[in-house]
């Protein structure tokens, strides 16, 4: 029997559709994988609608799916690091890397320079720990406040900026060849 | 002069202003201001070459497709984790058998016409609940779909349905209660939810005008009553321990 009647059907069936496209954009960012974005983007939702009988504060859905959505996220990278499964660099089909550069060498060259560059980002990226990576997501892609972290990660506003601070250090050190050269 | 520690600078986001102190920090100290624009230089990498696949305005409607697609094995709410915990023998011993007893000599006396003097085993008595409780929420269901199925034309008696919630509410109160003393208080909220609504019939008028049966329809939606009281008769019937939907009223013709 599917959930497609009663007030409370429709009222979550209007949650996932409100939500689905930032649920996508966390995940992916967690993940840098579309396919494992989008099993997490499932997971969250039955997840949520799992426990939306106890969510009793609706005005804060946004907030409440987004934890959800990075644990799941934070799961599923735990299961490829212990299955040691490398993570993917972003979709090549999916998204155009000749477009962030400014550069106007020969159009090869800077594919080939882009596609490098995005190759180093996500393997920096999976280098980091499952919770610098998000709070890296968290902090410096989608812009959140510390103390809104410190909510999704559960953990306090002080370990949120060394979290930050370790990934970044981390990054860093990955990246600055590229970056001196870029 | 002191320097910003390396997680303050770390954490500041390109392109947002940063707070006053740490503003006009970075203005008077070139050391800092270096060390800013270094780690910037590196989120900025990061964040350009994550760009994110498009996603259209219909991606929502694709993603509850998917999800409701799913939500036949994993559906419930809490009841996935509160029925079975409310059914299990370590819980149900717990109710006492006095809760028990009282609940399946009820229920079985109304359907079966058992012979109460007979002890009744703990297998039996679980037995008896479930089942005796299956029939009570399709019992439940059936008022409360009625009621929601009437045409909304004119002054609709209700009376045969308000009789049948009054009978109901005793039923749903044993229930009710014997969750409750089980300590399951998502399964006694929503045996609760349905108690209101039986009461609300039960104490209705028994003719209702169009708008009293819009507000009555209105109160069953808006907790979704009947959606859960579905969702605790599908889980018993996929355990495999109640016949499907209708069976109750093959039995008695």
């Amino acid at each position: 029997m599917l959930p497609a009647e009663g007030s409370d059907a429709d009222s979550f069936r209007a949650l996932v559709e409100e939500h689905s496209r930032m649920v996508f954009r966390v995940a992916w960012r967690m993940t840098g994988n579309v396919e494992d974005a989008e099993d997490v983007v499932q997971e969250t939702f039955l997840k949520a609608h799992r426990s939306y009988d106890g969510f009793d504060a609706r005005a804060r859905f946004g907030t409440w799916i987004y934890r959800i959505t990075v644990n799941c996220a934070i799961d599923l990278l735990r299961r490829r690091r212990s299955h040691r499964v490398a993570l993917q660099r972003p979709d090549d089909d999916e998204s155009d890397p000749i477009e962030a550069l400014p550069s106007k060498d020969p159009l090869p060259d800077r594919r080939a320079f882009a596609g490098e560059i995005d190759r180093n980002v996500a393997s920096a990226l999976s280098r980091l720990t499952e919770r610098e990576r998000a709070a890296f997501v968290l902090r410096h892609l989608e812009g959140m406040a510390i103390e809104g972290i410190a909510d999704v990660l559960k953990i306090g506003p002080n370990a949120v900026k060394q979290t930050v601070f370790r990934a970044v250090q981390k990054l860093g050190r990955e990246l600055a060849p590229i970056g001196s050269a870029s | 002069m002191n320097h910003l520690s390396e997680r303050d600078l770390a954490f500041l986001v390109p392109d947002e202003e940063p707070s006053a102190p740490i503003r006009e920090h970075l203005r008077g100290c070139a050391v800092c201001q270096a060390r800013s624009d270094e780690i910037q230089e590196t989120i900025r990498l990061i964040s350009t070459s994550q760009r994110l696949p498009e996603r259209g305005d219909s991606y929502g409607g694709e993603v509850w497709r998917r999800v409701a697609s799913g939500l036949p094995e994993r559906r419930t709410f809490v009841f996935a984790f509160a029925w079975p915990a409310f059914l299990a023998p370590r819980r149900l011993a717990f109710v006492g058998v006095s809760a028990l007893v009282l609940t399946a000599t009820f229920l079985a006396g109304r359907f079966w016409r058992i012979d109460r003097s007979a002890p009744l085993s703990p297998a039996v008595k679980e037995r008896v609940l479930v089942v005796a409780l299956g029939e009570h929420l399709e019992h439940s269901a059936a008022v409360l779909i009625e009621l929601a199925n009437a045409p909304a034309t004119g002054t609709v008696d209700v009376s045969n349905e308000q009789a049948r919630a009054t009978d109901l509410v005793a039923a749903n109160r044993l229930y009710r209660q014997t969750a409750s003393q089980a300590g399951d208080r998502a399964v006694s909220a929503v045996l609760e939810e349905l108690e209101r609504v039986l009461l609300d019939v039960a104490h209705g008028p028994s003719q209702l005008t169009p708008a009293d049966l819009a507000a009555l329809r209105q109160r069953i939606e808006e907790r979704g009553v009947l959606f859960k009281v579905r969702v605790i008769g599908s889980n018993l019937r996929e355990r495999g321990e109640l016949p499907g939907p209708g069976a109750l009223e093959r039995k008695r013709t």
